[in-house]
Order: structure tokens, then sequence, then C-alpha cells
């Protein structure tokens, strides 16, 4: 099925999003340094968070556009 | 300047224009033209989880301890990637059991429970309202601020002398007006209100373009970039630790805000509302799960820039961060940016005011209000017809109450502690509801007892560690409360409970609270027993959702049935009676007619699943229903012959095997009966040839002499006389042929004339010896008889025994050879009777031929070579006369020494003699 082959999907990035906001990893993200001219730990979160919102639409709108919506539904 | 009937007529006009807007999306529904139902109008409602409190808390928060802001919109990215599987099986569960609110879902699941829906609309008043009333406070007080344009004055805590004069008084009444209006109009089975979400998703728009104008504004206008507040704050020691901070209480906060905000989420009140009671359509999650998480992350992004551009620019304490969102503006003279900042910030309350009302109002009269007005007879509500005027009054009163209270709450606690921080007091207050919730749709066994145990200790557990602690703050309680615990009991500290000590306030009251919640859950859930409704409920919601299917609907059934083959399904397993009650029931409370009713819808399958689960378990009624489902691989006929098979199978291999032992025998039978014909078909061959062939030979020579007697006329007188003689024996030879072939078919036929009687053998012996003695002489055989004195009387026809001996006599005679012949008749009483023996010196009998003497024309030896030496009647005859007397009759013989014929007959009774004797 492939709702079943996007669900994999979607565990393996909420469980991707869990590890990249996990303690150890902002711990290592923490140091006192500057990624283009802002800090480390901000741009990782947001950089972090906008990859996986990235990710998310690809997973998603793939398979929307292999199995589109019923014109009725919509 | 600023002045202020430019505010509230910028305020007023934004509000009218959400009317407008609710007004419109009600219209266009009412056409059939729904707006709302499209994935980017649903992921835009659900931004309602961005209130007043994120618009200008997040600043203030990120102001005082850095990114630690982020968990609470991390939290909702991570379980928004979940959705797809969860919240997709809380729709479907939500949708084929008509849920209206969270407290309807949790007492549906357990057994639809008013208990247990009760306490969870009371727990969700009791954290809620003070939560509208701390966005009543932000629209109050960011009014207060920017009414004080150009000047930067911070909003006193002190309510002015009328309350008329206080704006949150006029907001809470508007939204009041606007949640009766378009979160009451109508009240009917899907509870969905097109028009507030469009004006919802209107609100998310611009509270969010409203914080990236302030925030793009601030950073591009005010400062030179994203870098150049960076690094003026990098070389402020008081402010750059930010860059690094992930709050005051370290990673145990941050996890702690992560997993609140998770359940927040999916439990508050009103995003319960948006997402799962205001969704259209199901597929509408699959944009929402990339759409909203993006929401969140843009209005995220100036955060951290706008904290500390307002950091860098207003002198530390003048200037609550809270505020930096409206003050930024207002400190670059730019009345415009700062008035649309203003209408963000108003966007965001309102949005978050008008669901959580509807929400609650919803639970209220739902789960509350009407459960005991129904309870009260006097009312005699369960007899009234419509209750839905009732209904939605219920529902505006409740819309009434709720913004009064929350009006009360800012009015008279506004400035406390305790309605400061009730935003994640609320976070972990809903919070209480996740093990019920995701239990109940995971967990078959979770009971409703365990739901209540958890719900209410989880609760407990949490008004003891969050809500009096800060009640303590507020001055409400005396302090020592949180030094030395109540009594001085250091076990019992509202912040060190049982001396769990070093934690912070939230995540040591989520871990204990969460202890008591899913551990009394667990337990209470293990050793209850579930009522049949429960357990009904309970599968419903477990198995509501399969993966497999793929379904995108939101009916549980897709597929249609015929009404007759729901009804035969029913019959089979609950029986015609029951099976017509239910299905009575069913249709009268539908307004529906069975007679004429054909195909069966959805709710209707459900029913009849339900009815099925009753009588053979709810996970075997699925795959019944499943079956009769049009679409599906097996037709119901195959498996109504299934079940027949399965039930009969049994029975028709024991019948079977009987009647295939019985066949067998049966053949056995057959096949010795056909044995025994075929032997007797070739006996009557044989008899008829003997027959013919005995006949003939006296008749032939009856016509020989008389055709000589007829032919000679002139033949001499002796020889006449001689040839006369030999047609006389002749004729009297065939004539005794003939009797005993009519005897021995009438004996056979049972017709012979018998006349039973006592008879004396040795009389009988004597006469017959007396009868044959000429044969003997013409044979020159001697005949011996060896008779006792006396015999006893037997029972017998005194003719036929006569006969039977004298046939023993003659046949002996037959066979002894001429002159040297001699036959020995004997007889002696024994203990079975009579016994008569007939011996003679002949050939004797073969043992092979001992029985078959007995039978018809049964002459030993070959016939052709041998003259025949008799009828071969007389041994059948004799054998079926004994035999009738309840005699036996048999042969001893060796063969070339002679035979011995014998028979016994039984004796007769005393009584026969003595009649014999007179």
């Amino acid at each position: 099925m492939r709702d079943t082959y996007i669900s994999d999907r979607l565990i393996a990035l909420f469980l991707l999003g869990v590890l990249a906001i996990s303690p150890p990893l902002l711990a290592v993200f923490r140091a006192e340094a500057f990624v283009f001219g802002m800090p480390l730990l901000f741009v990782y979160l947001f950089g972090a968070w906008a990859l996986l919102v990235g990710f998310l639409a690809l997973v998603i709108e793939a398979r929307r556009a292999e199995m589109p919506d019923p014109p009725a539904e919509d | 300047m600023l002045p202020a009937w430019l505010i509230l007529g910028a305020a007023f006009g934004y509000l009218c224009l959400l009317f407008a807007i609710a007004y419109w999306g009600d219209k266009r529904a009412d056409a059939g033209r729904s707006v709302v139902a499209s994935p980017y109008i649903y992921a835009l409602s659900i931004a309602v989880y961005c209130t007043a409190w994120t618009f200008y808390g997040s600043v203030g928060r990120a102001a005082s301890s850095g990114i630690d802001f982020l968990p609470i919109y991390l939290g909702p990215t991570l379980v928004a990637i979940l959705w797809w599987q969860l919240m997709r099986k809380i729709l479907r569960i939500s949708k084929s059991n008509r849920i209206t609110s969270i407290a309807d879902f949790i007492a549906s699941r357990y057994g639809k429970s008013q208990l247990l829906g009760g306490l969870v609309t009371v727990i969700a008043v009791i954290v809620i309202t003070p939560y509208i009333a701390l966005q009543l406070k932000g629209v109050s007080a960011s009014y207060q601020v920017l009414s004080y344009y150009p000047e930067i004055v911070m909003p006193s805590d002190q309510r002015g002398d009328s309350i008329l004069q206080d704006t949150a008084l006029y907001v809470a009444a508007l939204m009041a007006a606007f949640a009766m209006l378009y979160g009451t109009r109508h009240i009917d089975a899907t509870e969905r209100h097109d028009g507030m979400v469009a004006a919802i998703a209107f609100e998310s728009i611009v509270k969010l373009v409203a914080f990236l104008v302030v925030g793009g504004f601030v950073t591009w206008w005010m400062f030179d970039g994203l870098e150049d507040i960076f690094t003026q704050a990098s070389m402020r020691a008081d402010i750059a630790p930010l860059f690094t901070s992930v709050g005051s209480t370290g990673y145990g906060g941050w996890v702690t805000l992560t997993l609140l905000s998770m359940a927040a989420i999916l439990f508050l009140p009103r995003q319960f509302q948006v997402l799962v009671v205001e969704n259209v359509n199901e597929r509408h999650l699959d944009k929402a799960v990339w759409l909203f998480p993006l929401y969140l992350l843009l209005i995220n992004i100036f955060v951290l820039p706008l904290a500390l551009a307002g950091l860098l620019v207003f002198e530390r304490g003048t200037v609550d961060p809270d505020t930096f969102v409206l003050t930024l503006p207002m400190l670059d003279r730019d009345p415009f940016i700062a008035l649309f900042a203003f209408i963000g910030g108003l966007s965001a309350a309102t949005g978050m005011v008008i669901v959580e009302t509807i929400a609650l109002s919803t639970m209220v009269c739902n789960d509350l209000v009407m459960p005991i007005l129904l309870r009260l007879r006097w009312l005699r509500l369960t007899e009234r017809g419509d209750l839905t005027r009732l209904l939605i009054n219920i529902r505006r009163a409740s819309i009434v109450f709720i913004l009064f209270l929350g009006y009360l709450y800012f009015h008279f606690i506004g400035g406390s502690y305790a309605l400061v921080t009730i935003g994640l007091l609320s976070f972990a207050a809903v919070a209480q509801f996740a093990p019920a919730i995701i239990g109940g749709i995971y967990w078959r066994r979770g009971t409703r007892s365990g739901a209540l145990i958890g719900l209410s200790l989880g609760f407990v557990i949490w008004v003891y560690t969050l809500l009096v602690p800060s009640f303590v703050r507020s001055g409400w309680l005396p302090a020592d409360l949180l030094e030395q615990g109540p009594w001085g009991v250091e076990l019992l500290n509202p912040y060190a409970l049982f001396g769990l000590a070093g934690f912070d306030p939230l995540s040591h009251a989520l871990f204990w609270s969460m202890v008591f919640n899913i551990g009394g859950y667990v337990l209470v859930s293990l050793v209850t027993r579930q009522s049949p409704t429960e357990r009904v409920q309970a599968t419903r919601f477990v198995e509501a959702y399969q993966p497999a299917g793929g379904s995108e609907r939101g009916n549980q059934w897709r597929g249609q049935a015929s009404y007759r083959d729901l009804y035969a399904l029913a019959v089979r397993f609950i029986g015609k009676v029951r099976a017509d009650r239910a299905f009575e029931e069913y249709a009268a409370g539908r307004g529906l007619n069975l007679a004429k009713l054909q195909v069966a819808d959805a709710s209707m399958l459900q029913f009849t699943e339900r009815v099925l689960a009753g009588a053979i378990g709810a996970a075997s009624a699925r795959v019944m229903v499943a079956s009769a489902v049009q679409g599906e691989n097996v037709g119901l006929n195959e498996v109504m012959a299934i079940l027949d098979e399965a039930s009969q199978v049994i029975e028709y291999s024991r019948q079977l095997e009987t009647k295939s032992l019985e066949l067998e025998q049966a053949s056995a039978e057959l096949r010795a009966a056909n044995l025994r014909l075929k032997e007797l078909d070739r006996l009557k061959d044989d008899f008829m040839a003997t027959v013919t062939h005995e006949l003939r030979t006296p008749l032939t020579s009856i016509r020989s002499f008389s055709e000589i007697l007829h032919d000679n006329p002139e033949i001499a007188s002796a020889q006449r006389t001689e040839f006369l003689g030999i047609i006389t024996k002749e004729s009297e030879r065939l004539t005794r042929l003939i009797n005993q072939v009519l005897d021995l078919a009438k004996i056979e036929a049972g017709q012979f004339d018998w006349q039973i009687d006592a008879v004396e053998p040795k009389a009988v012996i004597e006469d017959a010896v007396a009868a044959v003695s000429q044969l003997f002489k013409d044979k020159e055989v001697a005949l011996g008889a060896e008779l006792p004195l006396s015999l006893p009387a037997v029972t017998a026809d005194r003719d036929q025994l006569m006969q039977v001996v004298m046939n023993l006599l003659s046949n002996a005679v037959k066979f002894s050879p001429p002159k040297t012949g001699r036959v020995t008749i004997s007889a002696a009483a024994t203990a079975g009777g009579v016994e008569v023996r007939v011996r003679d010196n002949g050939p004797g009998v073969l043992p092979e031929h001992r029985e078959m003497i007995f039978e018809k024309f049964r002459q030993v030896g070959d016939t052709l070579t041998d003259k025949p030496e008799g009828s071969g009647l007389g041994l059948p005859i004799s054998k079926r006369i004994i035999e009738h007397f309840h005699g036996h009759i048999w042969v001893e013989s060796t063969p070339g020494q002679g035979a011995t014929f014998a028979f016994i007959v039984p004796t007769a009774p005393a009584r026969a003699v003595m009649d014999a004797a007179k």
C-alpha cells in the first residue's frame, strides 16, 4: 500500500525531528559560534525545522501528485 | 498622535470585518459552496493555536530566557507529523460516532459515560476560562500601551474606576456576540460552523502577516538585518548569553515544554474543535501535516530578533518585553505599523476566544447541562419532541457565562501570577486528557473506571502541584506552604512532592500527575470489567483505523449492502425475534420503512455490527458485516454457505458414516441374497428338468402299453392283464409324484391342512413297516425293526409322520443292494423327544452331499448313467414335515458302509397324551 509507504516515511521523519531537538544534540549546537552572522543554535534549530517541513511537504505532496484528490471531494 | 477613536475604530472595523467574513462563509455554506472546504483554510484554522500569548508572550519569554519559547511550537510540529496516523484515526472515530467535543470523545469511548464527560467539561472550564481572561488582558494591555502613543508607558494593573471604560469588557461582549451568532446558528449532527472557521482562518493570516511585518520592519528598517541585531547583541554581556540559553529550567524544562505542547495541540478544546469537529474532509489533513508546521516556523522566525532588538533599544526594566512587538514600532514613531501590530495581537486573542468559547459552550451544554436537565424528571424533557431551541439557548447562555467569567477573572485577578502563568498551566491540565484518549484509541482494555480514576488523580495532582503554588505566589495562600509543605510536612511540599526535589515546577508537576494519571488508568482498567456498551465502544474506537484499508472517508463503512442480507445475517446470530425487534427499533428511530428498504446505508451497517457484536463478539461482527458489504472479496452467500458447512458438515459426515455402514451391510446381504437367488434359480431349473423327466417316465410307459393294447386287439389275455397292471402301477406312481409335488408346494406355501395331535410313534412305525414290507419283499431286502416295548407319545400329524417313516424306508430300500441289502429301523426315547433311525447298507452319502439331499430333486449321483431311483421329493418333504413338528432330521454316513437317516420329534405334553389315550 502506498499509504503504508508514506506512513513509514513520516514515522522516520518524526523520529528524526525528535532526535534533532533532543537535549544531547542541542548541547552540541550550543557553542558560542556564529554562522552567517547568526548564533549557531538559532541557525541550527530553524534550519532543522525548515528542513523537516521541506521533507514533510516532499513526502506528502509527492504522494498527492500520484493520487490526486477526487474532484468531488475538494 | 494616535487618537483613541482611530485605535478603537480600527479595532471595531476589524471585528466588523470578521462578522462580515463569517456571515459570508455561512451564506456560502448554505448555498452549498463552502469556502472552508480547502486544506489551506483547514491548516490556517489550526493556527488558532497561536494566541495573544504567542503574539506578545513569545518575545517576552525569549527576552528573558532565550530560545526556550520554541518547544511550544516544536512539540506541535512533531505531533503534526503523526497526524497522518493519530489524527486520522481520531477523525474517523469522531465522524462515525458524531463526536462534538473532547468531553464527548472521552465519554463516548468509555461507554458514553455522562460522569466522565461531565468531569472533562468541568476540568476544561476551570482551566480554560482563565486562559480566555489572559487573552482579554492582552487586548486590554495592548490598547493601553498604544493609546499613549507616541509616549511609551507601561499599562498599570489598576483598573479604571468604571468597568464601562474597560476596553476588555467591550471586546468580551463583541466576542460573545460573535460566538452566539456564528457558533450556535444551528444544531446539527456535524456541529460545523463554516462562517466561524472562515473568520478564524482570516485571523490566522492577519496575525501572521502582522507579526512578519513588525519583524521585518524592526529587522530591516530599524536595524540592518538579522546580522546587525545579532552582532550588536553579542557585544552586550547581558544579552549575549541568550544565544546559547535553552531557558532557566534547562533541558528538563525543554523536554517538558515539548511534551506539554504536544498534548496541547491535540487536546486543547479549541484545537479539538478546529482539527476534528470543523474538519470537512479527512484529506485536508494531508496538507495540514506540513502547512501547519510551516506556519509555526514563519511566526517564530522574528521572535528572537525582536526580543534582542527590544533589549538593545530599551533601557532594561523600563519596558515590559511582552510589549516589544507593539513598543518597537512605536519607538520608531510609525503609527500604522504599531496599529497593525495591535490588530495582529487583537486577531490572535479574538480567534482563540471565539473558538475556545464555542468549544467550551458545546461541552457545557452537551456534557454538563443537558444530562442534568434530562435527569430532572419534573421538566419532562424526555417527552418533548424538539429540543433544538432549548439546546441553542443553553449554548448561548454558556457562551455568555464563560466570557463573563473570563472577564471577571481578568478584572479582579488580572495582574496576578496565577493568571499570567495560566497558559502553561492549562497545557499541563489538558495533558491529563492524553492517557484516556491515546489509551482509549489504541488500548481496548481501558475501562471507564480507569479513565475516571486516572483523570481525577492527574487533575488533583495538577491542582496541588501547579494551581496551589500559583495561588501562593499570588499571595492568596501562605507562602510557607511552598517552603515547608502543609502543616510542616515536607513530603507534601507542592514543589517537591514525596521528596522529589531539583526539578522545575512544571516538570515536577508533569511527572507526578502523569505517574498518578497513567498509573491509575492502567491499574484500575486492569482490575475492572467493561460493561457491554463500553466493550462495544472500545472496539469501535480501537478498530476504527485500518491503515491497510487506506480509506479516505470518514465513515467506517464505505460500501453498501442490501437490507435483506443484513437482516438475514442478524437473524442467523440473534434469532428472528430479537432481530425483528432490533431493526424495528432502528427503523422507528429514523423514520424508515423496513418493508420498502432495499439498500442499507453505512449507519445501518454499523448498527448491524453493533447488534451482532453483542452476540458473536465485536471482531467477528465486523468480519460478518464486512462480508455483507458489496465490493468485498467474499460474498454473503459464500459466507453463509461456509457457515452452513461449518455447522452441518459434522452432522453430514456422521450421517454419511452411518449410511455407508448400512449400505455396506445391505450390499453384503444383497450379495448373499443374490447368490442364494442364483442357486435357487438353478435349483428351479433342475427341479423343472427333474419333474418333467419324472413325469415323462411313467407317462411314456403308460402310453406305450396303451398303444400296444390298442393296436393289437388279439393280444393274449394274460399279457393284457400284465400290461394293464403296469399301466395301473405307473399311473399310481404318477399320481403319487403329483401329490408329492402338490404337498411340497402346500407345505412351502403354509397352506397344508395339519392334524396336529398326540401320536403314538410305535404304532405309526409298525403301520409304516407293514405298508412298505411288499417293497422289501419285491427287492429281497431284509427289513429289521428294533423297537422298545413302549415309546412316549409325540406331537405330530399321524399321517404325515407315517409318510416320513415310509419315505425313509422306501428311500433305504431303493439304495440297498438287492438280496444282500439290509435295512434296520430303530426307535428310542431321548431327552429331546423320540428318535427314529433307519439304517441301510447301501453306498452311503458323501459328506458334501449330506445337506443337499434334503433339497428338492437332489438326487445324488450321475442321473445320466444311473437310473433315477426316486422322485427326489421324499427327503425334502420329510424335512419340512419334521421341522413343522419342531423336530430335526439328519443323515449319518460313512461312504461305502451304508447310511443312517434319523429324525427326532418332541414328545407331547402329558395332558395331550391322556386325551390321546381316551
